[in-house]
């Protein structure tokens, strides 16, 4: 891998097999991991555009902090009973 | 194809909610169950319920969360007719038994459901294929 000093974007080489390496920094910043998957889409201009593609269901989870106090959800089905 | 899973109230606020008490295990039930290929199905009363939250705060939150509610179960299944009557057979039984706990549990029993997921303890004498969360 190689970096311009200038504008500090890495490149890198695909290989014989298009086959290419995220640089570590990348992959921490984009908070990347192992067995992620990469959406691509490649644009008009040229560019290709990786994008993580995220479970919904783990989009759900822990999303809303205080909102079982702020629903209170025994109070609501007791008031059924009124 | 897994088993079909009604989710109740409790379960789906637990998992949202980071400070939830049992916001771990019923993150992990619903990961368990989504390994085993579970199909969720989540009662049109419990978005009603679940979504009172997010009422408080605005119009913009409740799209909100609806929003991340249909993108992790799907679109929510109407409480009919057929459900209605089930509801009222239960609260015909089980006298305890408050109204909108009985419609979750009859969703689960017209939709022949495996299993209802939630953290009330008490409809566990109301129907088999009920399963509580304990944490």
């Amino acid at each position: 891998m190689a970096t311009t000093g200038k504008a500090r974007t890495p490149e890198v080489e695909l290989d014989r097999r298009h086959k290419i390496g995220l640089p570590p920094d990348v992959v921490e910043r984009a908070e990347l991991k192992a067995g992620d998957r990469l959406s691509i889409q490649v644009r008009r201009d040229g560019s290709i555009l990786l994008t993580k593609v995220t479970d919904p269901l783990e989009k759900f989870i822990g999303a809303a902090p205080g909102i079982s106090g702020a629903t209170n959800l025994e109070a609501l089905r007791d008031e059924w009973a009124r | 194809m897994g088993a079909v899973v009604v989710l109740d109230s409790s379960v789906l606020l637990s998992l949202w909610d980071p400070d939830d008490p049992r916001h771990a295990v019923a993150a992990s039930a619903i990961r368990d169950l989504r390994v085993a290929r579970a199909r969720f199905v989540v009662p049109s009363l419990v978005l009603a319920e679940v979504l009172v939250g997010a009422a408080r705060q605005g119009e913009g939150m409740i799209r909100l969360r609806l929003a991340q509610l249909r993108a992790a179960f799907g679109e929510p299944h109407p409480i009919d007719t057929k459900i209605g009557m089930a509801a009222a057979r239960l609260r015909g039984a089980h006298g305890s038994i408050r109204t909108p706990d009985a419609l979750v549990i009859a969703a689960a029993q017209v939709i022949g459901a495996d299993e209802v997921l939630t953290t009330d303890r008490r409809w566990e004498q109301v129907e088999h294929r009920v399963r509580v969360l304990a944490g």
